[in-house]
């Protein structure tokens, strides 16, 4: 009944303790006067219906203070093992309680209903056992619906950190910047920026899983390069290779633009004489071979942290676009930083 | 006033031109392409305030910033970046000025308006940030109100002299006040302790060699000097060299 417990779940006390404790004890007598239905005290309906309400109040206060003060010790603890312990505490208490109860009262012992031994040992553990169930099943919607909660606040997070990671302040900002000083001394060229700027956000904002044609994601890495051009001028010197067949192949939108965006990002950037980027795309073997390639600038520090952490975002991006069969290498020597993406070759279908 | 713009990117330069001189066409304007073109043009042209751009190639604005300001009479310094969490985070902390680009017209003037010259303590700090704490590319030496900066990959070696410690060049020897601890720890990737006094630039060992009195000496690039190597060191040095 108690589902699979993750390990670092917390139980939470706070708040839904009352209700948590009401529900509980209003489906343990629940349970019990459903046993009993044929059992009334005296025959009398008033009475017994009266006697069980002052008995749930009674067994929810008696449940309820052990609980209420281990609250702190519990909180804390993971849910394996706070959940056995809340439990095990609610049980005796009920135990505790009912063996009392029925010591000082053997006429309630009927109420209960037939048990094995005589005296209230029997009774107290089947009001014990009821109780313990209730409130296994009270932890048990309380616990999914938190963690039902939880995993829709996390994707929501998630969402919107990938949205916030594809807009590209860097490119955007400093784009931006470049057009408002094109404006005066070159408006075409300042025309242009923003053409090119809405065309690859249009391709980014989009959802990625689409498929679209290499040719299709070359023009948008051109355009993307273009835009980088106005403000890195002759910095920026990109070669174009790709083979027919490849042109035709299909792949998830945006695969080439973010390497392109690491690249100048890492290679060109940070040198004053800037350098070339190269780009090839090729068929072998029934497969779609990329390789995008920067030089490496003279860095007069330790492997740039940033770097290693845009790889990994590159990486899991491309695994989690072309859904698992993709190898991609990343290669750094000390002249030229390569990454190549080896995917299977999926052909467009017939031409119109 | 003289004010200096440093920005890689030519069209960033020519825009913060346009808005200067659109706001105030009595500033004089000076150009630069990178930190360390920043500093000979503030040896030069002696600026009042500097719109520093961060990222730049060779030497960024932080590290820049941080050479200005051990100037007796520094000029203001306000940052310009187009987007940097790090940068402006550190900024906020230190009250230290920046814009954000594409620069708005009324929030240079406002800029503008209240140039006073930063303190030096702030500019030396936000370059301490941690997130900012690589190693400088350039140590710089002050002599009559100029700044001189030897880039650290042309360093031979550090020498502790008397108070100072000296900084060796292929062509030239400067003397700065940094600590000989401090600079070890800072450029550990590129330097390695050979004696209590000195610390020499990897890059340059050439060999190491015995004297005869059988103590170890190493052979240097870009200079017949050979530095001694302490008892206490040579052990280490040689697992280097060998290694």
């Amino acid at each position: 009944m108690i589902a699979v417990l993750r390990k670092r779940q917390l139980l939470r006390f706070k708040g839904a303790a009352i209700v948590t404790h009401v529900v509980a004890v209003s489906v343990t007598f629940a349970i019990a006067s459903a046993l009993v239905a044929n059992r009334l005290l005296d025959g009398n309906l008033a009475r017994t219906t009266a006697i069980f309400v002052l008995a749930a109040l009674a067994l929810a206060a008696v449940t309820y203070l052990p609980l209420r003060a281990m609250y702190r010790l519990l909180q804390r603890q993971p849910l394996l093992v706070a959940a056995p312990a809340a439990l095990l505490v609610a049980g005796t208490a009920a135990y505790l309680a009912a063996w009392l109860t029925i010591a000082l009262r053997p006429s309630l012992a009927v109420a209960v209903g037939k048990s094995l031994s005589p005296g209230p040992h029997g009774p107290a553990l089947e009001v014990a056992a009821i109780t313990v169930l209730a409130y296994a099943v009270v932890i048990q919607i309380a616990v999914s619906t938190r963690r039902e909660r939880m995993a829709r606040q996390m994707n929501l997070g998630n969402r919107l950190k990938a949205l916030q990671a594809r807009i590209r302040p860097h490119f955007f900002f400093n784009t931006l910047n470049s057009v408002a000083s094109l404006i005066r001394s070159d408006p075409e060229a300042a025309e242009k920026a923003v053409e090119d700027l809405a065309d690859l956000f249009r391709v980014v904002i989009r959802a990625d899983r689409r498929l679209v044609t290499l040719a299709e994601e070359l023009e948008i890495a051109r355009q993307y390069i273009s835009i980088e051009k106005l403000r890195l001028g002759d910095r920026l010197r990109v070669a174009w290779h790709a083979s027919a067949d490849a042109l035709s192949a299909r792949v998830p939108s945006l695969t080439l633009q973010p390497l392109l965006e690491n690249a100048v990002y890492h290679g060109i950037e940070p040198s004053m004489t800037g350098g070339t980027i190269t780009v090839d795309c090729s068929c072998e073997d029934g497969r779609l071979q990329v390789l995008v390639t920067n030089p490496v600038p003279r860095l007069r520090r330790a492997p740039n942290s940033g770097n290693q952490v845009a790889l990994k975002n590159i990486r899991e991006r491309l695994i989690r676009q072309f859904g698992g069969d993709v190898r991609i290498n990343i290669r750094d020597t000390r002249e030229r930083f390569n990454i190549s993406i080896d995917a299977p070759l999926i052909e467009a279908r017939a031409s119109k | 006033m003289k004010i200096l713009i440093v920005d890689d990117e030519k069209l960033a330069r020519d825009r913060l031109r346009q808005l200067v001189g659109a706001l105030a066409p009595e500033h004089e304007i000076f150009e630069a392409a990178n930190g360390r073109e920043a500093l000979f043009a503030v040896n030069d042209a002696h600026p009042d305030l500097v719109l520093m751009d961060i990222r730049m190639p060779v030497m960024d604005g932080l590290e820049s910033a941080m050479h200005l300001s051990h100037l007796d009479d520094p000029p203001a310094v306000i940052f310009t970046t187009a987007f940097d969490q790090h940068a402006v985070a550190a900024f906020e902390v230190n009250a230290v000025d920046y814009l954000l680009k594409p620069i708005r017209r009324d929030r240079l003037a406002t800029a503008l308006a209240k140039v006073s010259t930063v303190t030096t303590q702030q500019l030396r700090r936000v370059k301490e940030e941690p997130d900012m704490g690589a190693p400088r590319s350039h140590v710089s030496v002050q002599l009559r109100g100029q700044i001189t900066v030897i880039p650290v990959n042309e360093v031979i070696y550090f020498m502790a002299e008397n108070k100072y410690v000296k900084v060796r060049t292929a062509a030239e020897r400067h003397y700065i006040e940094d600590s000989l601890v401090s600079l070890e720890e800072e450029f550990r990737d590129q330097f390695l302790r050979v004696h209590r006094n000195a610390t020499v630039s990897i890059a340059h060992i050439r060999g190491m060699a015995r004297s005869d009195a059988g103590r170890w000496h190493l052979r240097l690039k870009d200079t017949e000097e050979m530095l001694e190597v302490s008892r206490r060191h040579t052990a280490a040095v040689r697992d280097w060299i060998r290694g």
